[in-house]
């Protein structure tokens, strides 16, 4: 019987496959994931959840510092992003920190922090590039915990937080002005924060808890040019501090968000 | 003290109500078990430790502007230093997929478990480039086009020469057929590089080794080395119908690896 030649190539290298080999080393344990969090020594990411739990949008984020300096902290924010932000102007949400954890390094002048927040971005005090940052004015809602804080243990601060990007990705950025301070909400409770920008009065306005506490920040910036990069999202960050001569520090961050509003006109 | 809260201005509130400048109308209240990708983009994620074990977890949706091609993403944990690692061993249990085709679209979708290396670099390596980057993986995988009964998942261990930067595309240097599993089922997997003889060896649970050769170059490191425990979507894109869907929901426990690549 004539055997067709694809066919042939692949018995015989099935044979060839199948011939048996012993490993060049004994294999050794790496991690039986006994203890949490995930060890950064061994693994290059650690925590992440973005899932629907007990009804809310729960994220999880853990990160660390860099063991190779004293100086500047790792940033990192892991988001959840509206699919089509383009007329919101006004977002509220409940957000509940369910658990935190901060650290720092004696050594570096920079502090790490933690937030669980809502951004958003309504305009560019320029001319905006097609998806870049650069410029454009990053509104956040937060629930806040830096490893220095005075406040007791277990208390984040609420902040409305207003700066423009000075990079493509916000990475760096200043202030457009000192931050809203709406006061401390404890570990397992819930603040509603809002946001809204009013465009006619050129200022944001910040409220807890359907208007327990308010603030606003006015700005004279330009706001006619559209953003960048359109944005409105609900998540956390962590900013973590690199410690070359401290324990390695961390940042995480249990947050869940719940009954999320928008203006009337941006209802998609 | 945090600089926001140095910074924080008087302007706090004791002051009077603000008014909305219109109402609001709801959005989401999450009271869905997904998220919806129609109202936020980024869906479910896990990497965690659960019950003294490694779960990751992933949902992703192909796009609804075509019936060509596919979206493809990753979820992983990455060894520290990959660089020394040449074997790798793990317990895989798949909880739980979903991966579904698009009657308009020739790619099928695919869900794929696995522990994942780039090895070598068969060429002249250029850091952060996969272009000639040897991979081999060991892995249960499941196709939408699949013949199979529902929670069946085919085990096997491959080799790839990369073809481009981001390893898109390339070409296939060999693969082992390990036979087939079940979702809840846990599978022992190794992969296993020998330079010496220039193959790669695949075991599953306690069976005998399975073998694929190579005949390239394998002196240089990875144009991008790493390691990983990692979980795969393929999902079609579909213009008529739902949105495709592709999910995985993954256990990994015990991992072993050469004694030379522990920290």
């Amino acid at each position: 019987m004539k055997m067709h030649v694809g066919l042939s190539a692949v018995i015989l290298g099935s044979l060839l496959a199948a011939r048996p080999a012993q490993a060049l080393e004994p294999f050794a344990l790496y991690d039986q994931f006994s203890t949490t969090p995930l060890s950064p020594t061994k693994w290059r990411e650690a925590e992440r959840a973005r899932v629907i739990k007990a009804g809310m949008l729960n994220t999880v984020q853990r990160d660390w510092g860099l063991t190779s300096s004293n100086a500047g902290v790792v940033a990192t924010s892991w988001n959840t992003e509206v699919a089509r932000p383009g007329r919101i102007t006004q977002f509220r949400t409940k957000i509940l920190v369910n658990a935190y954890e901060v650290t720092g390094c004696a050594a570096n002048s920079a502090v790490s922090e933690v937030r669980a927040r809502s951004t958003e971005v309504f305009f560019n005090t320029g001319n905006p590039t097609s998806g870049s940052l650069l410029g454009d004015v990053l509104v956040q809602g937060e629930l806040s915990r830096s490893a220095n804080s005075v406040d007791a243990p277990g208390l984040l601060r609420a902040l409305g937080v207003v700066a423009i990007c000075t990079a493509s990705d916000c990475s760096t950025s200043t202030l457009l002005a000192p931050a809203v301070d709406l006061g401390t909400v404890p570990v397992g409770t819930a603040a509603e924060i809002s946001v809204e920008w009013n465009k006619a009065l050129k200022k944001f306005v910040f409220m807890r808890d359907g208007g327990a506490q308010t603030g606003e920040l006015s700005y004279t910036v330009s706001d006619v040019a559209d953003p960048g990069r359109p944005l409105t999202v609900l998540g956390s960050r962590t900013s973590v501090a690199n410690c070359a001569t401290g324990p390695q520090a961390t940042g995480f961050i249990d947050a869940s968000f719940d009954n999320v509003f928008v203006n009337r006109n941006a209802k998609p | 003290m945090s600089k926001h809260l140095l910074a924080a201005a008087m302007l706090v509130a004791l002051a009077p109500l603000a008014h909305a400048q219109e109402s609001y109308s709801p959005f989401d209240n999450f009271s869905a078990s997904q998220i919806d990708p129609a109202r936020w983009l980024g869906s479910e994620r896990i990497r965690a430790i659960k019950s003294n074990a490694l779960s990751l977890m992933m949902r992703d949706f192909g796009d609804q502007v075509s019936n060509s091609g596919a979206r493809r993403f990753t979820w992983s944990v990455s060894f520290d230093e990959p660089a020394r690692i040449k074997q790798m061993r793990a317990y895989l249990t798949v909880k739980d997929l979903a991966v579904n085709s698009c009657p308009g679209n020739a790619s099928a979708g695919l869900v794929n478990t696995r522990v994942i290396g780039g090895f070598f670099n068969a060429g002249a390596p250029l850091p952060g480039n996969q272009t000639n980057d040897v991979i081999g993986q060991v892995t249960l995988t499941r196709r939408s086009d699949t013949a199979d009964a529902a929670g069946v998942l085919r085990v096997g261990g491959s080799v790839f020469l990369c073809g481009n930067i981001d390893c898109s595309t390339g070409t296939s240097l060999g693969s082992v057929d390990l036979g087939s599993t079940v979702v809840g089922t846990q599978v022992r997997l190794s992969v296993e590089w020998d330079q010496a003889t220039k193959r790669f060896q695949f075991t599953r649970d306690t069976g005998s080794p399975l073998v694929v050769t190579y005949a390239v170059a394998d002196g240089q490191a990875p144009g991008v080395p790493f390691k990983s425990l990692q979980l795969r979507t393929e999902i079609p894109n579909c213009m008529a119908g739902a949105r495709q869907e592709g999910m995985l929901d993954a256990v990994f426990d015990y991992v072993q690896v050469n004694a030379s690549g522990t920290p």
